[in-house]
């Protein structure tokens, strides 16, 4: 649950602010992406759990809902980038910072070729779309730290109201 | 008895001396102020005195000034700083004046290209402010702040001040979504003004446009304005599209010719639009 609010909170900023704000700072079609560093914080943390998929998927839905591309683009390609993310976290060991970091271009990589593919314009992505999926690569260490911190709050008020519950119960 | 006798020529002496020059003195005065000896014999001198005085003048007087400037500022460095802080802000403000004043200046221009587009086109129209864009980077659309509500309605053609912008695609409430002419899903029907050859205008982001299906042989040369046929139903004929910017005819085997179109309308910096209202 705590993952499905944090995704749709995070998707109703991202789309704020990529559509309002980052246009100003574009350089050529590079704009600074939020949902591809979401998307694998959320395969990072919980993956092939029920809740963070509903979640993925709801952050598809929302970039869906703010874009003309076709309804189906987003959704589909967030969970492809889930899906192949997640597996590849459970392979890794020991997890670390660069792992995160390369997993997010990684699924920059899947999304941004997939929406290339989907509104037919593959040749597109070479080289704007490599391009975007290395900025966000850059990127995805700021967006983390965000998601993090709100879903460590959560999770806080979380633990908060299970001790007064058992307070309230003993 | 001697002593006494001594003393009294002496005192007349002097007195004698100190008539006698006083007579020399008043006498020489009155005959050089008749007969103007003065100019004849100071003047000059007075001049040499003035002349060699000033030399020496010239190089001591500036250089103790400038100290003596130096040294009075190191001592009013209170109240220097305090005049600099003052003018700075001065500054800021008039800074932020001119700011405001060159913003209101590209917005009357911004406004005067929309009212002159305006005088060029024979149905109402509304005036919309650009408050957003696609979430995809690479789509060319733009989100306008009004709506059904204001009359908004869907494939409504879009201008800016220089020429066709694009249609409206999606209308809510009280907002728009336009697809702009550069964008991979446009296509405009569109003719070459000068010889009326008739082709599609379409879109490809940020490089210029394609006009397509415009057969070899009919002569197109950069430079060509491009504007609408009004064969799509959407953007009535005569509109400004754009300018031709090079022709390719290509392999022989192809039957239409390359026609690369740079639209007049800077898609980057939009940021007012006028809506023509050619639906009910």
């Amino acid at each position: 649950m705590r993952l499905v609010i944090l995704s749709m909170l995070a998707s109703l900023f991202l789309v704020i602010f990529q559509t309002s704000i980052a246009p100003f700072f574009q350089i050529g079609i590079i704009r600074a992406d939020g949902f591809c560093a979401l998307v694998t914080w959320l395969a990072v943390e919980a993956p092939f759990i029920p809740s963070s998929l509903l979640a993925v998927l709801i952050a598809g839905a929302s970039a869906s809902m703010a874009s003309v591309a076709a309804w189906y683009s987003y959704p589909a390609a967030f969970f492809l980038a889930y899906l192949i993310v997640s597996y590849n976290r459970i392979g890794i060991m020991d997890f670390t910072y660069l792992h995160r970091i390369l997993l997010t271009c990684l699924a920059a990589f899947i999304i941004e070729l997939f929406l290339f593919m989907s509104g037919g314009n593959l040749e597109g992505f070479w080289p704007w779309g490599l391009m975007q999926s290395l900025f966000n690569m850059l990127l995805a260490p700021l967006f983390f730290t965000i998601f993090h911190s709100v879903s460590s709050m959560f999770q806080k008020i979380g633990n908060l109201r299970r001790t007064e519950n058992d307070q309230e119960t003993i | 008895m001697s002593f006494k006798k001594e003393k009294r020529p002496e005192i007349r002496t002097r007195i004698i001396t100190v008539l006698l020059v006083l007579a020399i003195l008043i006498g020489s005065s009155v005959v050089a102020l008749r007969f103007d000896l003065l100019s004849l014999i100071i003047s000059p001198g007075r001049q040499l005195f003035q002349e060699t005085t000033g030399d020496l003048q010239k190089v001591i007087f500036p250089p103790l000034a400038t100290l003596r400037r130096n040294i009075s500022s190191h001592l009013n460095i209170d109240a220097i700083l305090e005049e600099n802080r003052l003018l700075k802000t001065e500054v800021e403000q008039l800074q932020q004046e001119i700011t405001t004043y060159r913003e209101a200046i590209v917005e009357n221009q911004h406004l005067k290209q929309l009212l002159n587009m305006k005088r060029q086109v024979s149905c109402p129209v509304k005036v919309a402010n650009v408050i957003g864009v696609d979430l995809t980077p690479w789509r060319a659309v733009i989100k306008i702040d009004l709506g059904r509500n204001q009359g908004i309605r869907r494939d409504m053609p879009v201008l800016s001040g220089a020429g066709v912008l694009g249609r409206v695609i999606e209308v809510n409430p009280s907002s728009s979504t336009v697809m702009m002419l550069t964008d991979f899903d446009s296509r405009i029907a569109a003719i070459i003004q000068r010889n009326r050859a008739r082709g599609i205008l379409k879109g490809r982001g940020k490089e210029p446009c394609l006009m397509e299906y415009v057969e070899k042989g009919i002569g197109v040369e950069p430079g060509d304005k491009v504007i609408t046929s009004g064969l799509d139903g959407i953007f009535p004929k005569g509109l400004l599209l754009g300018e031709v910017d090079r022709v390719e005819n290509g392999p022989p085997a192809d039957l239409f010719q390359t026609i690369e179109v740079r639209p007049y309308t800077d898609t980057d910096t939009v940021e007012w639009v006028m809506v023509m209202l050619t639906k009910e």
